[in-house]
């Protein structure tokens, strides 16, 4: 893809469209105080390359250990935005456009090259890809996952009841995890990441996994959590769902934020960038 | 993408995106991006401006280090996860054997009786200049299992979770720290055994037992310490794994386990050699633990000095090194 691809047409016009186009979408709502601040923010992956062989022996010498066949992946490429409370945020892009990599960096999970992130409250990334611990019970792993949230155990214990009936796994609670299908424990890591409340949630394609009655019951839950939660970021494929429930979208690409708008705008933008190439 | 950035309109009007900017200069979309132009095109921020406007919202650093002090308070409240994981493990761990968690004890008295049998009766040098040789021997086993199940586990701590740490945010040092929970759960019904096995081979129970407790306190803050140490040790080098197998073989030997090394012939006649031998953390732990169990062997002053020593010097040394690289841990 090249940058010609796309025609400025495709979004409103700088000059004249500016201010007809920015006008509906300041105006109509007061938005809150700022839940999260992004400022500059690089994320940068050092991988070590495999399956390439050292021709010489002394190459593996002459270089030290830890460089040898670095591969550095620039992933997040200096974004800024401002997150305000009642927001609930979009984040568009084709696949390894960096958006899950930007909501893992705003968790708190992965460290940033360079840029700050500030946050209201810690940000909890809500997935089904999110791993526990294989070996133990699913039951173990509701109290584990809770306790490690920060949850007390007067509050794990409490809770624990709803989130079992929630994953809807019946006597596979008691077994360990790794005799799991991949959506039962798609279904119990969303229910143990979804049992607390959130101030700021960060929903990572959560509704890619689990049957039709399944998707049902968490979208729901998304729903439930969203009302009470001040701010709400998702990551998603499906635009129309986005449409339907977000109020602001983040468009990246490569990394790079290229539009930050209205929901409405952005995905129309990016649906037609996407449907040209 | 030239031509958008020399487009750009010179006062971007306000969206709920974009927030009050400062200035523009310095920052252009990369190469490859498409060009997005007009209201919604994102506003570079001024890091400064960026900063006030979280200061003023009352907002925290969200992937910055903490102060240590806000750290250690962070482990405390989890607290009850790291019991929770430890615990957890403990009774997962031999769950597929029959014996159950039984081999937390049998590994190491299995080894006791081979280890003694083999220095008794083909290499009897060793065992001549002993007292109670098979009680000197199961005593040094038990400690040496202990405290290289702390090392292994704590390199293991955050590579070997990895799918935890990408998802949920803890202070990573738990990890580690529950590793050596983990292997003090295995240890204690071991000295039990152990104190067993004393009394069948003889000893008499006696009040000085006591000195047992303190000696596996120390112990335990020490190995607690190299645990968080390997575990970044490991993070930034995953070669450390393969490595620290040797360097355990290397201690087995070095901290007389089946000989005496501060009574050995190098010992008395090389000072350096001699002190490092009797004053390295295995030895020293391992000596507290039989001096409180062993007849006949008391244990001086200052070997109860450097176990403290050692204990703190771990401690403090491994947190402050584990708790420089947080951030590190989820890549």
């Amino acid at each position: 893809m090249t940058a010609t691809d796309v025609p400025a047409t495709d979004v409103p016009a700088a000059g004249a469209a500016a201010g007809t186009g920015a006008a509906p979408a300041s105006a109509p709502r007061e938005l809150g105080k700022p839940t999260i601040v992004v400022s500059g923010l690089n994320v940068v992956y050092k991988v070590l390359a495999t399956g390439k062989r050292a021709t010489k022996p002394q190459r593996l010498l002459q270089r030290s250990a830890g460089r040898r066949g670095m591969r550095e992946i620039h992933a997040v490429r200096d974004v800024s935005f401002v997150a305000r409370e009642g927001e609930a945020i979009a984040l568009i892009g084709v696949n390894g456009s960096g958006k899950s990599t930007l909501l893992r960096a705003i968790a708190g999970l992965l460290p940033a090259e360079s840029g700050r992130i500030w946050a209201e409250a810690d940000p909890t990334l809500l997935g089904v890809n999110a791993a526990l611990i294989n070996e133990l019970s699913g039951e173990r792993n509701v109290l584990l996952g809770g306790l490690a949230m920060g949850l007390t155990p007067a509050q794990v214990q409490e809770r624990k009841a709803g989130v079992v009936e929630f994953a809807a796994i019946g006597e596979f609670i008691d077994l360990p995890m790794s005799t799991y299908s991949a959506g039962m424990g798609a279904r119990l890591r969303f229910a143990i990441a979804s049992a607390a409340v959130h101030r700021i949630l960060l929903i990572d394609e959560a509704l890619a996994t689990g049957d039709a009655m399944f998707q049902r019951k968490s979208q729901d839950r998304i729903n439930e959590l969203r009302a009470a939660a001040g701010t709400v970021f998702v990551v998603s494929h499906s635009l129309g769902v986005l449409r339907e429930t977000c109020t602001r979208a983040l468009w990246l690409d490569k990394g790079a934020l290229v539009m930050d708008g209205p929901v409405a705008e952005v995905v129309d933008a990016y649906e037609s960038a996407t449907a040209k190439r | 993408m030239a031509p958008s950035d020399v487009a750009a309109p010179p006062a971007p009007p306000p969206t709920p995106a974009a927030p009050p900017a400062g200035s523009s200069a310095g920052s252009s979309p990369p190469p490859g991006a498409p060009p997005v132009d007009g209201p919604h095109r994102p506003v570079p921020m001024d890091p400064a401006r960026a900063a006030q406007l979280a200061t003023e919202g009352g907002l925290a650093p969200v992937n910055e280090i903490p102060p240590i002090g806000t750290y250690l308070r962070q482990i405390w409240q989890r607290r009850h996860f790291l019991w929770s994981l430890a615990s957890f493990r403990f009774s997962a761990a031999n769950s597929q054997d029959r014996l159950g968690p039984l081999w937390n004890v049998l590994r190491p008295t299995l080894q006791a009786l081979i280890y003694t049998t083999v220095f008794t009766l083909l290499f009897p040098a060793n065992a001549k200049n002993i007292d109670n040789y098979p009680e000197y021997v199961t005593a040094g086993i038990f400690v040496f299992t202990f405290l290289s199940g702390c090392l292994m586990s704590g390199a293991q701590a955050v590579v070997g979770d990895l799918g935890l740490v990408r998802t949920i945010k803890f202070p990573r040092a738990v990890l580690p720290l529950a590793g050596t929970v983990l292997n003090l759960l295995s240890f204690l019904p071991a000295v039990a055994v152990l104190l067993v096995i004393l009394l069948i081979l003889g000893q008499r129970p006696d009040v000085a037992w006591l000195a047992v407790v303190p000696a596996i306190g120390l112990m335990a803050l020490f190995a607690a310490g190299v645990a968080l140490f390997n575990a970044r040790m490991t993070v930034i080098i995953r070669d450390f794994t393969q490595l620290l197998p040797f360097f355990l073989r290397l201690m087995f030997y070095v901290s007389g386990i089946v000989v005496a090394v501060d009574k050995l012939a190098v010992a008395e006649d090389h000072a350096v050699l001699g002190a490092v031998l009797t004053y390295e953390p295995f030895f020293v732990y391992m000596e507290l633990v039989r001096n409180s169990l062993l007849d006949g062997q008391v244990a001086t002053g200052r070997v109860w000095i450097a176990g403290a020593a050692w204990a703190v010097v771990a401690l403090v040394g491994g947190l402050l090194f584990f708790w420089r690289g947080e951030q590190q841990y989820g890549r």
